[in-house]
């Protein structure tokens, strides 16, 4: 890996959504810090500046009645190196106390202000940052009284360590566990690469990885997994749809040829000619509407909705079909028995839905030998709405029926089935696009329901 | 000679209709989208227009909407889209208008554009006769040359659109969207088991027959000659 990419590698989203949060977080923490840190300090100026004022007045006061011992006491008691004192002259030369030379900037009979006070002891010498004030004294001399403001730079300090031991660790391990997150999540989606690629070059088996559910990661995959199921679907229709054609066109194709060639060598006349130009055209014409019907196939299938749904009586369509097939039913002896316990109104295409039970029965119709009967059933419970239709001819056996079911939901590219035409393929088309459920029973006949939602 | 503006965005398809128009006869003037097609219409002044419901620009349905502004009454053939038929779409038929969805078979179209450029007989006719064909609507009874002829409802309304459109081929989708009211392509047997036991009542032994079976296309009623 050139350092180039790895530069990219690592500032990746993942890993910049964490530095960047981490700032935030550091900011956050050091507005507070720098916040307490001002709010102590001006608290602490202010008591300090009380202190001193009280000080001082005492001691100008004492300054008119006789000995400075309020002085005096204030320059013994100051163990903790606090409390820089002196006395100067009018002129602001030193006379006594612990204050090397007048603190410059400090003016007499002022408020209390900041300075650097020059300061020692029986063995040292510093340079102390303090509030400090100068007073005239009865006599004209000046006192200076001072309080070191090293408390205030103790809590600079706190705050400056808590920054540095506190913070910076904590942006250390911050930094390793995005680099790590970043290193993960990166493994993933170079894992979720190489199955996407698998997939644009055709394999539509192929899902993406999923760990455990929780991941964001996981449900985006999820997502796209649902994603794949569906187009593998419908590239499987197509694929099986052009199956379908050339196996449903070659008969008629081939029985039109022969016949040509044939009248074309024995014709005697131009009557037989011309009958057998009318059973050629007849079956070009039959060729002709399977293509119709896969293309019709096709545009219900890239349809997504319909713009005029509508309420529908579905008792009201099957009685129609019913009377439409009874006449073709009555040429091959067999009975349609309609048996409606309860209307069912859905919402849908009128001419769509009529389409599908005129299919059914169709398929039924066509397929029962004489004497046997076709039911149309329509049966509505608490938990189901549901249009059955079975009839007494031979049915499909288990295995087909499976292929069947197959080629409709998840599309195996199965034998088109013989006998069955493309008529439940549209079926299966149209109750898709309306979102209801078409299935094949296990039965002596055919059985088909189709249920509904309720 | 019969005019016919085509208003249709896709070149393929509207290449096949003025192809297939054009071997029937018909003048065809094209226009890709609905403003250009608006103009053809107002110059050509044609006897029927075709028109695809999702054109560029303006939509199928608003150019007809601004045909009748115009007083425009040529009838018209909507072209749509399975998805796209919609209440509107559907109500054409009863506005003197029609519509197919795609994909149609070219037969279809052609079928539908001479029924459009036959207006029917007046509607609120009380009796039709077709040569010696005759149909009661008020007292719904059929004769052919004084002979009752007993018909079931449905039957009734077949006899009565054919008598409508006599002379006219008409598609088994047509006969079934008029008499069973339902846009649906029937396998053709099944049109034709309906029409046969029809016949079998108009035509009788004897009789010049009165309805004839055009070969994959429809059924046509005559006049004997």
């Amino acid at each position: 890996m050139s350092s180039a990419r790895l530069i990219d590698w690592i500032w990746n989203s993942t890993f910049r959504y964490t530095v960047a949060l981490f700032a935030a977080i550091a900011a956050t923490i050091m507005l507070s810090l720098v916040f307490a840190y001002v709010t102590t300090s001006r608290e602490l100026v202010s008591l300090l500046d009380g202190l001193i004022i009280q000080e001082s007045d005492a001691i100008v006061a004492q300054s008119t009645e006789g000995p400075l011992t309020i002085y005096e006491e204030r320059l013994r008691q100051d163990p903790r190196r606090y409390k820089p004192t002196g006395l100067f002259s009018a002129s602001g030369e030193r006379i006594s106390g612990n204050i090397v030379e007048w603190p410059a900037g400090l003016e007499v009979d002022r408020a209390p202000i900041q300075v650097n006070i020059d300061r020692f002891g029986p063995d040292w010498r510093m340079i102390q940052p303090s509030r400090a004030l100068a007073r005239r004294l009865a006599d004209g001399r000046i006192v200076v009284v001072g309080w070191s403001t090293k408390d205030n730079e103790q809590t600079a300090l706190v705050v400056e360590r808590g920054l540095i031991f506190g913070l910076l660790p904590a942006f250390l391990l911050g930094l390793a566990a995005s680099l790590l997150f970043a290193v993960r999540s990166q493994r993933r989606i170079r894992e979720m690469q190489l199955r996407a690629a698998d997939i644009v070059a055709g394999d539509l088996t192929q899902r993406l990885p999923i760990r455990n559910s929780e991941d964001p990661l996981d449900k985006l995959a999820l997502i796209v997994n649902g994603m794949l199921e569906e187009i593998q679907t419908l590239v499987e229709n197509l694929a099986g749809i052009g199956d379908d054609i050339a196996h449903d066109l070659r008969t008629p194709l081939a029985r039109v040829r022969i016949g040509l060639e044939r009248a074309r060598r024995t014709a005697g006349s131009v009557d037989d000619l011309h009958g057998a130009i009318d059973r050629g055209i007849s079956g070009l014409d039959h060729a002709i509407s399977i293509v119709n019907a896969l293309l019709r196939i096709r545009e219900i299938e890239q349809t997504r909705r319909l713009a005029a749904f509508d309420d529908v009586s579905m008792a009201e369509i099957i009685e129609e079909v019913a009377e439409l097939y009874e006449p073709f039913a009555e040429e091959k002896n067999l009975t349609i028995n309609v048996g409606v316990k309860a209307d069912i109104i859905v919402r849908g295409d009128r001419d769509l839905l009529f389409e599908t039970i005129a299919n059914l029965v169709d398929n039924a119709v066509k397929f029962t030998p004489p004497g046997g009967s076709v039911d149309l059933l329509l049966s509505s419970t608490e938990t189901e709405r549901l249009f059955r239709i079975s009839d007494t001819g031979p049915g499909v056996a288990d295995n087909e029926r499976d292929l069947l079911v197959q080629r409709f939901y998840r599309s195996d590219r199965s034998r088109h089935t013989k006998g069955i035409g493309l008529g439940l393929t549209l079926v299966a088309a149209i109750v898709r696009l309306h979102g209801f459920r078409f299935d094949i029973v296990p039965a002596e006949g055919f059985t088909a329901e189709i249920a509904f939602p309720s | 000679m019969t005019k016919i503006v085509l208003i249709e965005d896709d070149a393929e398809t509207a290449q096949d209709i003025c192809a297939e128009l054009g071997d029937h006869g018909y003048v065809v003037v094209w226009a890709a989208d609905g403003i250009g097609g608006l103009e053809k219409a107002r110059t050509t002044k044609p006897d029927v227009m075709i028109i695809d419901r999702m054109l560029p620009g303006i939509d199928g349905l608003a150019v007809i909407d601004a045909l009748r502004r115009d007083n425009v009454r040529t009838p018209v053939l909507v072209l749509s889209a399975l998805g796209a038929v919609n209440d509107r779409v559907k109500g054409l038929r009863a506005g003197g208008d029609d519509y197919l969805t795609k994909p149609f078979a070219v037969l279809e179209l052609l079928a539908r554009v001479e029924a459009l450029l036959r207006r029917p007989a007046e509607p609120s006719t009380k009796a039709l006769r077709v040569g010696p064909l005759e149909l009661d609507l008020l007292e719904r009874n059929a004769s052919r040359s004084g002979r009752a002829i007993e018909l079931l409802p449905r039957e009734f309304r077949l006899l009565e659109y054919m008598m409508r459109h006599s002379e006219q081929l008409l598609t088994r989708a047509m006969l079934f969207e008029e008499v069973w009211n339902y846009k649906f392509v029937p396998d053709s047997n099944l049109v034709d088991v309906h029409m046969g036991r029809l016949r079998r009542k108009v035509d009788i032994a004897g009789e010049a027959p009165m309805i004839s079976n055009i070969r994959g296309e429809g059924f046509v009623l005559r006049a004997p000659d």
